[in-house]
């Protein structure tokens, strides 16, 4: 594995009373498309910001390519960014915008010519030079301000929500487009997004985190399907998560009681550390992906994870839809069926129990939140 | 909005208070002004349009020419100043922190709370020859004074014979001191507004793509902040080149500006048809600056548009 061209080390970040950065440490790969991925006020954009040179951590050091940066300023680290906004120039037109960058590091005037021409031919804006940018979609503002990052040859582009304020047909093409731009110019991307698919379709690997700590560092496959806790299933995908009540483990298997739930036999190595701990059996959740779990209007055999409810909204999806199943004490966990079932399911009106169950092996046994 | 405009009669009774006012107090005195400009004095009290227009031709006098030329150079000294001074002072107000920014505006709207005619008395209190500016400027000679005669350099006179005091009244620079004063508020707001509704990500991009604060500043603040100051220079420039109470009380009559030449005409000179005269071609002059600027904006919207 080659040496890690960004190694954020214990950063932490302290604004007046709010700590908006806890003990951060991620090692971003060089070439690698990096999400940081949580929900709005995680703290995703105040790393951004100190990577990009724009806050300097409270605590911590930031390397690029193992030199320390932390105390940098913005214009003389090697690192550009794509705001939010695209912030180009409206004084200037495409082209200036283009070569700002190059003018700023006094590149001599026929090379700053010749690659801004190569940047807006990457971007697809060559007929465009001459446009100011208030005469140009949203879309393309955002192509000019990726064409003045990447003009810059940077060590690594940093993008602040690039896709949040396109419409959804464009998003598509646009995500794709990013993700063969970046093999194109092989420069390490680090895209901040709170949306999950987005971060789940581009990245290499992505860091969720939540309220300043970092949650995980993983694949999206591994995310996906080896989240280290309830947190980050419940963000990357939804998941039916139930308390778990009491549980006993014996000769390889660890068999576990939780609401609503028959005894639920999974197969393990080991019985899990946060099991043993202090914490009570409740702080461990079981969990499930609607799409594993199927409907009936019959009970299925012992050898399902099963529960009963009545039916609750079906929403349709194209494909497939999300069926509500609606528990006894007014909770609900959600499934994902296909539209066949769906219309053969008595309507919600009729409030007929119905089955919703799964095979045990497809369950997830996670702490509630790891701290 | 529009039904109230397709509405004749809600229209009318909305708006004729002001048509009315507007008339009556404006348009009606304007065109009495106007009529005079081309009159004569043919008694004590009377005058009598006669579409002459000597009294324009008289605006070429020499004498008349000089006190406008200067005019437009205190004016503009004034401005230059104001947009030197309150740009700055702008872009702080503008940069404070959310809880400071509120004290920090009405820190620059108090003096209005005040009499002008009360503010430049203060004034003359303070640029007196035995004023507070001169107390100040003689406690620092003092100072400096007694310092170099402590090191033992007293005897080379590097402060010449004893303190002079500065003589502000009375002279331009007095005057100019005045005008400032009065408009700073006027020039630090539309420059204040025009940095507050800028994109602060457009700074970031320029020092992220490698800028200084320098060239930021220079490539990209002041450049987006160029229309704030536009009209910080004209709300500033008009009213100053008008000026009647400053160069009246801090020029002490000898640095009048084309307004005390119009007081004059219509109180001692009792000649108010070249009062007129005068007064008509200073509202020209800035119908024509307004024009100018009103030309240059349509022509950037029109840039702008073009798709």
């Amino acid at each position: 594995m080659s040496d890690p061209i960004v190694s954020i080390r214990n950063i932490s970040k302290q604004f007046d009373s709010v700590l908006a950065l806890d003990d951060v440490s991620i090692d971003i790969r060089p070439g690698e498309i990096f999400a940081l991925l949580g929900p709005s006020g995680c703290g995703k954009s105040t790393l951004l910001r100190v990577i990009s040179g724009f806050e300097t951590p409270t605590s911590g050091e930031l390397l690029l390519d193992g030199e320390d940066m932390t105390q940098l300023p913005p214009n003389k680290r090697p690192i550009n960014m794509v705001f939010q906004s695209y912030a180009v120039f409206p004084h200037m037109n495409v082209e200036t915008n283009v070569a700002y960058g190059l003018k700023m590091d006094k590149v001599p005037s026929d090379e700053i010519k010749t690659r801004v021409a190569t940047a807006l031919a990457q971007v697809h804006l060559e007929d465009f030079a001459k446009r100011m940018p208030d005469q140009l979609s949203g879309g393309q503002r955002q192509r000019v301000a990726l064409a003045r990052a990447l003009v810059k040859k940077p060590r690594v582009l940093l993008l602040d929500e690039p896709l949040s304020a396109l419409d959804a047909k464009l998003r598509d093409a646009m995500r794709l487009e990013l993700v063969k731009l970046q093999e194109t110019v092989g420069i390490t991307f680090i895209i901040v997004t709170h949306d999950q698919a987005e971060a789940m379709a581009m990245a290499d690997r992505i860091a969720v985190l939540e309220s300043g700590k970092l949650r995980q560092v993983a694949t999206p496959e591994e995310l996906y399907s080896h989240p280290i806790d309830g947190f980050v299933a419940d963000f990357i995908g939804n998941i039916n998560s139930f308390a778990v009540s009491s549980w006993h483990a014996d000769n390889g298997q660890i068999s576990l009681t939780a609401e609503h739930l028959n005894t639920v036999v999974l197969a393990i190595d080991e019985t899990p550390a946060f099991l043993l701990s202090e914490a009570p059996a409740s702080d461990a959740v079981l969990a499930v992906r609607p799409e594993h779990v199927t409907v009936s209007l019959t009970q299925p055999d012992e050898n399902h994870v099963s529960l009963r409810g009545t039916l609750g909204d079906v929403a349709y999806q194209g494909q497939h839809c999300i069926a509500e199943i609606r528990l006894d004490n007014g909770t609900s966990i959600s499934a994902i069926i296909d539209n066949a079932l769906a219309k053969s399911l008595p309507s919600a009106l009729e409030q007929a129990p119905i089955w919703a169950f799964w095979q045990a092996n497809n369950m997830l046994l996670l702490p509630r939140k790891v701290d | 909005m529009q039904s109230i405009r397709n509405n004749v009669g809600v229209f009318l009774s909305f708006s004729s208070p002001t048509f009315i006012w507007l008339i009556l107090f404006f348009i009606v005195p304007l065109g009495i002004v106007w009529l005079y400009s081309f009159g004569e004095n043919v008694s004590l009290t009377e005058i009598e349009t006669t579409w002459t227009l000597d009294n324009y031709r008289r605006m070429l006098e020499p004498e008349i020419l000089k006190l406008m030329g200067r005019s437009v150079w205190l004016a503009f000294a004034s401005t230059i100043i104001c947009l030197l001074v309150g740009f700055p002072m702008a872009l702080v107000i503008a940069t404070a922190s959310p809880n400071a920014k509120p004290w920090l505006l009405l820190l620059i709207m108090l003096p209005f709370w005040t009499n002008l005619l009360i503010r430049t008395y203060a004034l003359l209190n303070i640029l007196g020859t035995r004023g507070r500016l001169n107390d100040l400027l003689r406690w620092l000679y003092e100072q400096a004074d007694a310092l170099i005669n402590t090191i033992g350099l007293g005897n080379l006179g590097l402060l010449g014979d004893g303190f002079t005091p500065l003589k502000m009244l009375g002279t331009p620079a007095g005057v100019i001191y005045g005008i400032v004063y009065v408009s700073l508020p006027f020039a630090i707001l539309p420059i204040y507004s025009s940095l507050e509704r800028m994109d602060k990500s457009l700074l970031e991009a320029s020092m992220d793509l490698g800028g200084s604060q320098w060239q930021t500043a220079k490539n990209v603040l002041i450049p987006l902040a160029m229309p704030g100051v536009i009209t910080a220079a004209i709300i500033t420039f008009i009213p100053a080149l008008g000026q009647f109470l400053t160069p009246d009380l801090l020029g002490r009559g000898q640095v009048d500006m084309i307004a005390n030449v119009i007081e004059r005409q219509f109180k001692r000179a009792n000649d108010w048809p070249f009062g007129s005269a005068i007064s008509l071609t200073l509202l020209y002059a800035t119908f024509m600056l307004l024009a100018i600027r009103s030309f240059n904006d349509a022509a950037r919207a029109k840039r702008a548009s073009k798709r």
